[in-house]
């Protein structure tokens, strides 16, 4: 994975419209920065930052390099994983997670 | 179980589908050789869904973002096989949506008439036994019953009104300044100590608590309201009521334009129409919703009706409900409102 991420990545995230909040974790799952509110988010964040690298090992089908989820209600979760870090982000539930998860990675890939 | 993930793997832009179900794959079109990798990746994934419900969130998807594709979870119940869909990177999502939400509901409805696996208990066995516990438990409930609460006699509301009016004469009138009702459990009451005159007012009370057609009169003194119980009498069916149809009101407003059609149920836009009729729109009504998102539409429609037909009187002043019920399915405010206008329109012709 080219993506770097790191506090300035988090700083671009969390001004966009729709994004509730964002934290950087390391790829042990240990956070580095939150804007988040809910712990338990933050935690989830964490969980899945150490898992994913699992899992992908696992699967055998390539690296993952985002995981989205997506519910009714809860607010959409998105994560971008790099080789050394994890960023999180929370936004609004309204429209498309993958629509809203472009957006958010050709800002991450800007300058 | 394979027609399920066939009809999956048919939608344009899916690569590969698996039901996976307590480390078996139940019915998969992923290649033979993949079939290990995913039973050992789904378990993780269970454990994905199992950390965010232990934080109370409803997610029930699970985008995975691999090099040339998503691999996609969707996760309805512990005792339902977890969707694993394999997808490319550029695909109508809605359609993919509607398709994975139709899989449910035929799930759903399997897991009712058959067990998964085979050592699993019957479950129409067990949960027929479980409504018959449930029954048993509704009837001779653990606690005492209590008898019906009370009011309380000393209790008088005091809304404040402007002077100048006139009591009425009272059948019953609360003389009290508590609050306007207040009701108290009989087993807080030790009714052995209280007054006579005191236990035979209450009693009077439950007495009138009893009667189902009891209505309350408020007649407005010089500062207060007395609220008094009059007792009204079944009104009588006039002979010649049956069969009459009823006047709409005089003063009955319309609709207003297309934003709060939907919304209300009163569409004064439509016109009666006979049961054949009624079919001939539900049929516009899921065309439109399969041309807006693709003929896995077709299934979500049809539960749609099955709801509003349990619901609803099968009549068409209540396809507006049947519209609002199909709205609930789609998940964009863009596709909401696309298909709220496509609706309004077949309604209204």
């Amino acid at each position: 994975m080219t993506m770097s991420l790191n506090n300035e990545s988090l700083l671009k995230v969390i001004q966009q419209p729709g994004v509730t909040g964002a934290c950087l974790a390391d790829n042990m799952g240990e956070i580095q920065e939150t804007t988040l509110d809910d712990e338990g988010v933050t935690e989830l964040i964490a969980f899945i930052a150490g898992m994913t690298p699992v899992l992908a090992e696992t699967l055998e089908e390539g690296e993952i390099d985002q995981v989205l989820l997506n519910g009714q209600s809860a607010e959409h979760l998105m994560l971008f994983l790099s080789d050394d870090e994890v960023l999180g982000v929370s936004a609004e539930n309204k429209g498309s997670i993958l629509g809203f998860t472009e957006k958010l990675q050709a800002t991450l890939d800007e300058g | 179980m394979q027609d399920i993930t066939d009809n999956l793997n048919g939608l344009k832009g899916v690569q590969a589908v698996a039901l996976v179900m307590d480390e078996e794959t139940i019915s998969s079109t992923f290649t033979e050789d993949k079939t290990a990798a995913l039973l050992a990746s789904a378990e993780m994934i269970r454990e994905y869904f199992a950390a965010t419900e232990s934080l109370e969130k409803d997610y029930h998807e699970i985008f995975f973002s691999l090099p040339n594709s998503y691999l996609v979870a969707f996760f309805m119940a512990d005792d339902l096989p977890l969707i694993l869909l394999k997808i490319d990177k550029r695909v109508n999502l809605p359609l993919i949506n509607m398709g994975v939400k139709a899989a449910i509901v035929k799930l759903k409805k399997q897991s009712l008439n058959t067990p998964i696996l085979s050592d699993e208990p019957d479950l129409l066995e067990t949960l027929s036994a479980v409504s018959q516990k449930t029954e048993q438990v509704a009837k001779t409930p653990s606690t005492p019953q209590r008898s019906p609460a009370i009011i309380d006699a000393k209790l008088t509301p005091t809304i404040p009104t402007t002077p100048a009016m006139k009591p009425a004469d009272a059948n019953k009138v609360l003389t009290n300044t508590q609050p306007l009702v207040s009701i108290v459990p009989p087993e807080e009451q030790d009714e052995t100590e209280q007054p006579a005159p005191e236990q035979a007012h209450q009693a009077e009370e439950r007495e009138i608590l009893k009667k189902p057609n009891l209505r309350y009169r408020g007649d407005p003194t010089d500062n207060n309201i007395e609220v008094t119980a009059v007792e009204e009498k079944p009104k009588k069916r006039s002979f010649f009521s049956w069969g009459r149809k009823k006047q709409a009101p005089a003063n009955k407003e319309k609709a207003s334009p297309a934003n709060n059609a939907m919304s209300h149920p009163q569409m004064d836009i439509i016109k009666v129409t006979s049961h054949e009729g009624i079919n001939a729109l539900q049929k516009e009504l899921s065309n439109e919703l399969i041309n807006h998102l693709g003929p896995a539409a077709g299934f979500v429609f049809q539960d749609a009706v099955d709801e509003w037909k349990g619901t609803y009187l099968q009549k068409t002043a209540n396809l507006g409900y049947l519209v609002e019920i199909v709205l609930k399915e789609l998940e964009t405010p863009q596709e909401k409102q696309a298909y709220k206008k496509a609706a309004r329109k077949i309604l209204s012709e």
